[in-house]
């Protein structure tokens, strides 16, 4: 076995493996949300878009460098693994067969992004704006190089810091509580799906709040807009479980009642869900009325709360759980159309409680779960 | 006196764990068994992270099944390989464990100064070498009042001048609070340091008296 296929192998594959969940919702993302016969117009359209406005192109820039990160994360929280110990080995080969292996993982996991930025390259040279075709060519080749450089230097001198996220800005010295190790979990090791989710989020729910979609005020619009929005974060709650599952294990052993347990997790999602409090408030009055200002965070928190209930209900598979948000969309969607505003909130608590308490102490990891 | 009452534990329909009764009277117990036996998960079922059928009841009247926000007050658990968030230092650990454990300033600083650990106890532990994670996670196994310490593989990845301290923490826990002990450890207890009472092998799913 060549070191490519094992650096793939270790690196590589693990890494699609992993971020299943983050993929598949990338995947609905960008390409779930149009219907088949506009997508090729569609994509058109936004890699035009990227390619004639520098803002927008900074934007996607932006976006592009959230998934280098995560990809630079990946690798480096494996080399810090003690069971991937012996891969300093290759800090041993000439500099140019290390660099060739090293150079096909970092192109292999980067991927996604690469074809995507080769695409709005060869569209930016064909339609006559080659700076922009320059530019997305020399970011990414900077990114990967930049990375791989990084991974060597790592290879080459194990002892250079255990983990970079530890230094990094989101960590502070203050006492945390339960539900801010989650939160910090999500600013330490979910970054990139934490900047995704919440913008999608927001541009959902602008887009709503904006009457994009609707001319009068209805505040049934609204919470369907919103309820798009929280579907986006399903990923952030699956991932949430299984960190809750893993190097959260311990809390199981603690003497916490069952009802503040599911208090804390409640705490948890309105903490998730300020950015989009802080949406409606700026909404508020003109574009939101009083009314609904009052029931939409508890809808929020009650919707993410249930998300994050079913997945007590063993096997955590994330394709058992994708069918059950389908159905709570799909019933919460005929009971917005009806104004059963009241009767969504209990309904969504009550669930939660009910497959908590359902749920919980038969939760088990298994091998082949998540 | 603690009651292991009719506990079954299976996986894929293959029993692993079958104890029809079993009294944990106030002693230091070494439960031996070779890898795979079911020590490990007995240990994660007294200290309630498993599912199972059956019962673990205390003093005959606080029940894992029944009064289980009590129970897990009183007894602790610390793995064989612990893990937790690698951006938690070891004292915002300490500090919740003793919100929600109970204990106080005094008994930690005492285990910190005992434990040596006050050098990095305010560092991530992701930065920690394996040994020093499990000095931290033996610090939380004896922080509130408990009245059943389970030690999976206690004495693995410390270093040899750690050992003698753990063992004292378990005789003096033992002697002066009374505090039941359930060991799990394939390197031997050294004969002076603390009276292991009772030897426990677990053989065919169940616990035999050695």
């Amino acid at each position: 076995m060549s070191v490519s296929q094992l650096l793939n192998r270790v690196i590589g594959i693990p890494f699609y493996q992993r971020n299943a969940g983050f993929f598949l919702f990338l995947f609905i993302a960008l390409f779930g949300i149009v219907p088949g016969s506009q997508l090729i117009s569609y994509h058109r359209t936004l890699i035009e878009a990227i390619l004639e406005s520098w803002a927008f192109m900074m934007v996607v820039s932006f976006i592009w460098l959230l998934y280098g990160w995560k990809c630079y994360q990946f690798v480096m929280n494996i080399l810090s693994e003690q069971q991937q110990q012996f891969l300093y080995l290759t800090g041993c080969l000439p500099a140019r067969e290390q660099f060739r292996s090293i150079l096909l993982t970092q192109l292999f996991i980067y991927l996604p992004v690469a074809v995507y930025a080769l695409i709005v390259a060869t569209t930016g040279f064909v339609s006559g704006t080659p700076a922009a075709a320059v530019y997305v060519i020399v970011f990414h080749s900077l990114i990967c190089l930049f990375s791989i450089r990084l991974y060597i230097r790592r290879l080459r001198h194990p002892d250079s810091g255990k983990s970079f996220f530890l230094s990094s800005p989101f960590h502070f010295k203050i006492t945390k509580s339960y539900p801010l190790f989650f939160i910090w979990q999500l600013l330490n090791e979910m970054k990139t799906i934490f900047v995704v989710t919440k913008l999608f989020s927001a541009i959902i729910l602008l887009a709503f709040l904006n009457g994009f979609f609707l001319d009068t005020y209805d505040g049934r619009v609204v919470m369907l807009g919103f309820m798009a929005g929280l579907t986006a974060h399903c990923v952030m709650v699956f991932e949430f479980r299984k960190f809750e599952e893993s190097l959260m294990l311990f809390y199981r052993n603690l003497p916490v009642s069952m009802i503040r347990r599911l208090l804390n997790m409640a705490v948890v999602y309105s903490l998730i869900l300020l950015p989009e409090w802080f949406l409606f408030i700026a909404a508020f009055p003109e574009r939101l009325q009083p009314g609904d200002i009052w029931w939409l965070p508890l809808f929020g928190t009650g919707m993410l709360l249930l998300y994050h209930s079913i997945l007590y209900k063993p096997p955590m598979d994330m394709e058992r759980y994708l069918q059950w948000i389908f159905g709570i969309s799909a019933v919460i969607f005929f009971l917005v159309l009806y104004h059963l505003f009241l009767f969504i909130i209990v309904l969504l608590f009550g669930a939660a409680l009910f497959f908590f308490y359902r749920w919980y102490l038969k939760f088990e990891l298994t091998d082949g779960q998540i | 006196m603690i009651q292991l009452q009719d506990i079954h534990k299976s996986y894929n329909q293959q029993e692993v764990v079958s104890i029809p009764f079993f009294t944990f009277e106030k002693q230091i117990y070494w439960l031996k068994g070779i890898n795979g036996s079911g020590k490990t998960t007995l240990l994660k079922i007294i200290a309630g992270l498993l599912p199972f059928e059956g019962d673990v009841v205390i003093e005959g009247k606080i029940s894992l099944k029944k009064n289980r926000t009590e129970y897990l007050r009183l007894v602790n658990y610390v793995e064989a390989e612990p893990l937790y968030p690698s951006f938690l230092t070891g004292l915002d650990l300490l500090q919740f464990y003793r919100r929600t454990k109970g204990g106080n300033k005094e008994q930690s600083d005492r285990l910190i100064e005992l434990l040596q650990v006050s050098s990095f106890i305010g560092n991530p532990v992701g930065t920690y070498s394996s040994g020093m994670l499990k000095k931290i996670s033996l610090l939380l196994a004896f922080t509130g009042q408990p009245c059943f310490i389970l030690l999976d593989e206690p004495l693995v990845t410390i270093d040899d001048k750690t050992v003698p301290v753990v063992n004292s923490i378990i005789r003096d826990y033992h002697e002066k609070q009374g505090i039941i002990f359930l060991l799990t450890s394939h390197q031997l207890f050294e004969t002076d340091a603390f009276h292991v009472t009772h030897q426990l092998k677990m053989n065919h799913q169940t616990i035999h008296p050695l």
